[in-house]
């Protein structure tokens, strides 16, 4: 299964990654190539022009400051997970991202190429949105941010318009008080995710003010779930939980060859109840 | 009864059978002499050699499960650089035969490449040789390929009924086979019985997937029209003659060249296909070229599926749960094509009443045609569906009772004095101990400790289950299971030998030649190591093993049926015997002794009792092979013996198939028992103890076993729990790749605490009996009872595979 | 693409200690370029998608699935393969005596991705790790023969002896 031929590039600037991305409006950046190339491989994708954008500099910055994480778009899967000055602050990124595959896979697999394949069960895009976080985005002529909750639009399609690449993601410091929870579903350990649920609990005083619950494979996109006005004032008890799961009467996730819509609604169930008791678990370990 | 086997193997039998002094060498968890060159990566398989002047091929498989071909157009494809040379269906009319089929069946005609109807998803439409993959590739997508989809017949009973789509249409019919075979008195015994069980039970598709797929090099040389093809596929000189017709060169011109596989459990075992392609195409170009199944090909074109059967089954028993009667009616989904003829039920019905007392056995079976890949070989060849189905009945049967699940089989094990044991059918098991194998296991195992743990779980809310299994491993197969199934068949075949030649150099280096491709990862070179340091008393690192290629290789079936230990063992310890015949005629010469005074120690032969009278096996080869006036005189020069060991006990089926012969008569006996614990929130299964006890008689080498036994096992979790070819309504296959088709990791499986009881064959050398297939034939019962034991709350049944995440939480839900 | 002209990319890189340097077409991967342009047959490929990690190698130290990378993004890096790890003489090291001693390996088709994946285990875990560790370290291998439990004894044994790879 060998891959089309294709014209390549591996450009050492991010001006002429973007330059390039601005004349070849068919080509692919590979990245980590940890999902660009097993298509390639099967030919289910021929890019006739790829931009390694691999060696270009500066793109790989991790910085850890007063609580907020900022990420270059090259900055690999595990160095996100491995990271200790990370995890203290946002310890979402490495209970999630530690689902992402396999710690070799992780080895290459980038953030920035995960947010950009948009895979409707990337643990990442789950951990972006509940975070909260910014995604900087440049063409040749142009940058802007893109808030996660906005960036993801359906399986594999994105905000970014043509030219565009991800360079950056920000993630802001997280309330004090807040704790996480994550739990997935996968037909085998580290499979792609059959469902996954990301929570994010901020309690005061001993009651929830802020929650925030991001859904995989609920609906063909991530889904935000609106929990913050279901569970303000309360705490994640039998009867809070079941209002919440009440919520989801109406989801109507996605049927394909590992799943049915049936199966990831309760599963989404199961996976939320769980993320949720962990949130508050883990925000009241920190609200001590 | 009375037994008596053919005088060659009785008296191997007889010589070799473990004695009170035990053995030596046999029995010993020795490394692996196989392992130092893989472990540097040296194994040299088929993608690692490389021929001077070679090119490489690569196929196009048809996007559709059934339609005529109307045209093909290859110049675009023959235009890219680098092609040499583009082949369809047209040139397997002109230029080769139909591939070779156990089934004989003159209406199915099966070719290399399709030459004017798809019956499969994946079928071979063209092939392309080039320079390199990367252009072979290249140029099959130029290829241009204009179908007539025709409808589609994917569900075997849906193919049975009038005005179905026709797969084979020269047969007028999708039934290819139908037939009930009944031993003893089902239908009164039935009638009469206090309690019955029925179940509808289906078993899916799986495969055997190897890590290293079916590949082959055919190198013709157009000048002595000699064809060698090294292939890493088993038997060759089984068939090699339908080989030679399909390719129409004469055999002798056929050479075919054994390489090391990685892994086949089944999917390499009929050389048929790959191997034959890849000469074929050498001969359409007179250069070597080398074609490697990728991953995608060999999940949807190799054609060595598991079984795929739906049944109804039923077992007669009394209140006190001893089992009467059987009566098992299968149809079996075999796809377009029927290589194996129904030689897959020959292995259900060596063991149909597994190790119980059970005389009255009905087995209804048709096969049936659709538009899928044919079935082929995985790791039981149908006996671990039926041992699926009959512990599913047994299983049923407790729970109707309200009687433990291993009490129920205890109380109809086939007790220690009846062996060897006529089973029903007319196959034997030869030796047995059952009730020992179940106390180990028992202990092993701690069964009273994990029944308490259960229920104390089971009061918390937790889902935990037991499950526990008693199953046959029958081993080694007679030919005669492939065509006992017709009163008249075309080709009745009653050999399966297996040949080994000893050669004792003049520096008295052992060297033996193996005579199939047998280097699979079932650890050929171990086991004749150490029958061969066991009859000559030397270190088994130093026993050098080649293989012949077939041009200079006796007859030999190869590995298959877990057969491979128990015959090589068998003819290297004939060659062994001739061996030492003349070695002790030779040194009772020098050493003036008797020759029933000699005895073969430490890498020599010597004088019982006398340690100084001794001479070293390099002094007499020395002899042997250079001073032919020191010999007697009627002894030639030279130390080379051979032998071909004929299947040690096979006998014919009678004219009525009401008595099928013996056909697998070396038979084990297990006990699996497993405990886990289901999150029905999610569908995750997790081990929380994992026993098994297996009997194959005297085991060669604890180690190795061990390793077959646990792989086994986790390859009958797979099928229990993850692996399925999953089809659309056109019948593609959706899951061609391994993101889809899951293969357990090592996340998914127990720790696996392993005991062995002997009870050795009288039968074989050594006393051993075949165990590879072992783990296999027990785990998808043992999933499918520990499941549905965990979700009793539930009163479920488990009456398909795979037992997949979605349908716990669906039980569990009950919604 | 059929233009005749196909593009050439200079690669140098060291693998197991030496220097290679050729010229390769973009898209020639990773795994097969090691194993035909170098002729370092060690490295095995089973699936070619990504999904197996029997091709996997050691890359800049970390384990990566070869098969997934293309062999011009390898120049200026260093590679690792199963034939780094016996001595020049053939003697195998602790970590695969350990294969050998265990039941670690069946058909030998896994056996050096494990091997690789094994050895960056050890390299990283110097003072031992649990047997889930372990098993965790070699999940993302896929192995059809051994059902792990052997290689898992196999890795436990090179832990025990000392992490010497």
């Amino acid at each position: 299964m060998k891959s089309a031929p294709f014209t390549y590039y591996a450009p050492t600037s991010l001006d002429e990654v973007l330059g390039l991305l601005a004349q070849n409006s068919e080509a692919r950046i590979l990245a980590g190539g940890q999902s660009l190339v097993p298509r390639m491989r099967a030919r289910i994708e021929k890019p006739a022009v790829i931009i390694d954008i691999n060696r270009v500099p500066d793109l790989d910055t991790v910085t850890v400051e007063a609580g907020a994480v900022t990420v270059g778009a090259l900055v690999r899967q595990q160095t996100l997970v491995e990271s200790d000055a990370i995890a203290k602050v946002h310890p979402l990124i490495r209970l999630a991202g530690s689902h992402a595959g396999f710690h070799t896979t992780r080895h290459r697999g980038t953030i920035g190429g995960s947010i950009a394949f948009a895979a409707p069960w990337a643990e990442l895009s789950a951990t972006v949105i509940t975070l909260g976080a910014t995604i900087t985005v440049r063409s040749a002529d142009d940058q802007r941010q893109i808030a996660a909750g906005e960036f993801f639009l359906g399986p594999h399609q994105t905000a970014l318009q043509p030219g565009e690449l991800v360079t950056e993601v920000h993630f802001p410091a997280a309330a004090a008080g807040t704790g996480f929870g994550f739990h997935e579903a996968s037909p085998r350990h580290r499979d792609y995710a059959t469902a996954a649920a990301a929570a994010a609990i901020t309690a005061s005083g001993g009651t929830i003010v802020d929650a925030r619950l991001t859904l995989l494979r609920a609906a063909p996109a991530p889904l935000q779930v609106d929990v913050a006005p279901i569970l303000g004032g309360r705490v994640v008890d039998a009867a809070s939980i079941v209002d919440v799961i009440g919520s989801l009467a109406e989801l109507d996730p996605p049927s394909d060859i590992e799943a049915s819509g049936r199966h990831r609604a309760r599963l989404a169930r199961t996976l939320t109840e769980r993320a949720l008791v962990d949130a508050w678990a883990r925000a009241q370990e920190v609200a001590a | 009864m009375q037994i008596e086997q053919d005088p060659n193997a009785a008296r191997i039998a007889g010589s070799t059978a473990p004695g009170k002094d035990g053995l030596r060498w046999i029995g010993k968890s020795i490394n692996r002499v196989e392992d130092p060159r893989f472990l540097r990566g040296e194994g040299r398989y088929v993608d690692d050699i490389v021929l001077p002047n070679m090119l490489h091929a690569a196929i196009k498989r048809s996007p559709f499960a059934h339609a005529n071909i109307i045209s093909i157009d290859t110049s675009k494809a023959e235009a890219l650089p680098g092609v040499v040379r583009v082949l369809t269906g047209k040139d397997i009319e002109m230029h080769a035969g139909p591939l070779p089929s156990f089934s004989m069946n003159p209406n199915i005609r099966h070719d290399m490449i399709v030459i004017d109807k798809v019956r499969h998803y994946g079928e071979c439409v063209a092939a392309v040789i080039a320079d390199d993959r990367y252009i072979a590739e290249d140029a099959c997508d130029l290829i241009e390929v204009e179908y007539e989809p025709l409808p589609v017949v994917l569900d075997p009973f849906e193919a049975q009924k009038e005005g179905a789509p026709l797969v084979q249409e020269a047969m007028g019919t999708n039934v290819a086979y139908a037939r009930t075979f009944s031993f003893g008195e089902v239908d009164g015994t039935f009638a009469k019985a206090e309690r019955t069980v029925t179940v509808d039970l289906y078993w899916p598709r799986s495969t055997g997937m190897p890590m290293d797929t079916n590949g082959a090099i055919g190198d013709f040389d157009p000048g002595s029209g000699v064809l060698t093809i090294h292939a890493n596929s088993m038997n060759f000189t089984y068939f090699l003659w339908l080989i030679a017709g399909t390719l129409k060169i004469p055999a002798s011109k056929l050479k075919i060249v054994p390489v090391a596989a990685g892994g086949s459990f089944g999917s390499k075992f009929f050389m048929h296909k790959v191997p034959t392609f890849a000469g074929w195409l050498s001969m359409m170009v007179g250069r070597p070229v080398k074609y490697i199944e990728d991953r995608v090909t060999h999940i949807v074109n190799n054609d060595h599926c598991g079984s795929d059967r739906t049944y109804k089954a039923s077992l007669a028993f009394t209140n006190e749960g001893k089992f009467e009667a059987l009566k098992i009616d299968c149809v079996d989904d075999y796809g377009a094509f029927l290589q194996f003829g129904v030689g897959t039920h020959g292995n259900s019905l060596s063991q149909i009443c597994g190790p119980y007392t059970i005389s009255n056995v009905e087995y209804s079976l048709s096969a049936i045609l659709t538009n899928k890949n044919q079935q082929g070989a995985y790791r039981g060849f149908g006996a671990e569906v039926s041992n699926w189905v009959l512990e599913r009945l047994v299983d049923h049967a407790a729970h109707d009772l309200g009687m433990d699940r291993v009490e129920i089989r205890r109380r109809n094990l086939l007790p220690p004095d009846v062996f060897p044991y006529r089973t029903p059918t007319g196959n034997i098991y030869d030796s047995g101990n059952y009730p020992g194998v179940l106390e180990k296991v028992l202990v092993d195992f701690d069964y009273d400790y994990w029944v308490k743990y259960r229920d104390d779980a089971r009061e918390e809310g937790r889902h935990v289950g037991i499950g526990v299994v008693a199953s046959q491993e029958r081993s080694v197969f007679s030919s005669t299971e492939f065509w006992f199934w017709f009163d008249e068949p075309a080709f009745s075949p009653t050999s399966s030998p297996e040949s080994a030649s000893l050669q004792i150099d003049p520096t008295g280096q052992i060297m033996v030649t193996l005579h199939s491709q047998s280097m699979w990862g079932n650890s050929p070179e171990t086991v004749v190591s150490q029958v061969v340091a066991e009859e000559f008393d030397v270190d088994p690192a130093s026993v050098v093993i080649t293989y012949a290629d077939s041009q200079h290789a006796l007859p030999s079936t190869g590995p298959g049926g877990s057969r491979y230990t128990v015959m090589v063992s068998g003819a290297v310890a004939g060659a062994a015997a001739q061996m030492k015949e003349k070695i002790a005629r030779i040194a009772a010469g020098k050493l003036e002794a008797a020759e029933g005074d000699l005895e073969f120690r430490d890498g020599g032969v010597g004088v019982k009792g006398a340690p100084d009278k001794q001479l070293t096996l390099g002094e007499i080869a020395m002899t042997a092979y250079m001073f032919k006036l020191d010999l007697p005189p009627d002894m030639e020069s030279g130390l080379a013996t051979q032998w071909t060991y004929d299947h040690p006990l096979t006998t014919l089926p009678n004219d009525d198939r009401t008595d099928l012969g013996f056909f697998y008569p070396f038979v084990g006996h297990a006990w699996h028992m497993a405990v886990v614990e289901v999150d029905v929130g999610t569908g995750r299964v997790e081990f929380l103890r994992y026993s098994a006890v297996h009997d194959a008689g005297t085991v060669v080498n604890p180690k190795t076993l061990n390793g077959q036994i646990i792989g086994g096992t986790v390859q009958g979790i797979g099928t229990a729990m993850f692996e399925e070819y999953k089809y659309d309504a056109d019948g593609r296959v959706l899951n061609e790749n391994f993101e889809h088709y899951h293969l357990p990791s090592s996340m998914d499986v127990p720790t696996i605490t392993i005991g062995h009881q002997e009870t050795p064959s009288p039968f074989t050398a050594y006393g051993i009996k075949g165990a590879g297939e072992g783990g296999r034939m027990l785990s998808p019962a043992i999933m499918s009872a520990a499941i549905e034991d965990a979700l009793s709350p539930y009163d479920v049944r488990v009456t398909s595979l795979p037992i997949s995440a979605e349908q716990i939480v669906e039980w569990a839900a009950g919604d | 693409m059929s233009t005749t002209e196909s593009q050439r990319v200079r690669v140098r890189v060291t693998v197991n200690d030496k220097e290679y340097e050729r010229e390769v077409e973009p898209r020639k991967a990773l795994s097969d370029f090691i194993r035909e342009d170098l002729n370092l047959t060690g490295t095995h490929v089973a699936c070619e998608h990504g999904f197996c990690g029997v091709c996997n190698i050691l890359f800049d130290g970390e384990t990566v699935r070869s098969c997934l990378m293309f062999a011009v993004q390898a120049d200026g890096h260093l590679i690792e393969t199963v034939e780094s790890l016996a001595g020049p003489d053939g003697t195998l090291s602790v970590l695969q005596q350990a294969f050998t001693d265990h039941g670690g390996l069946q058909c030998g088709y896994c056996t050096p991705g494990m091997l690789i994946t094994a050895k960056e285990f050890l390299d990283a875990n110097p003072d031992g790790g649990t047997d889930d560790d372990i098993r965790e370290a070699i999940s993302g291998v896929l192995c059809r023969c051994t059902g792990y439990q052997q290689i898992i004894e196999s890795i436990r044994a090179a832990v025990t002896a000392g992490k010497g790879v």
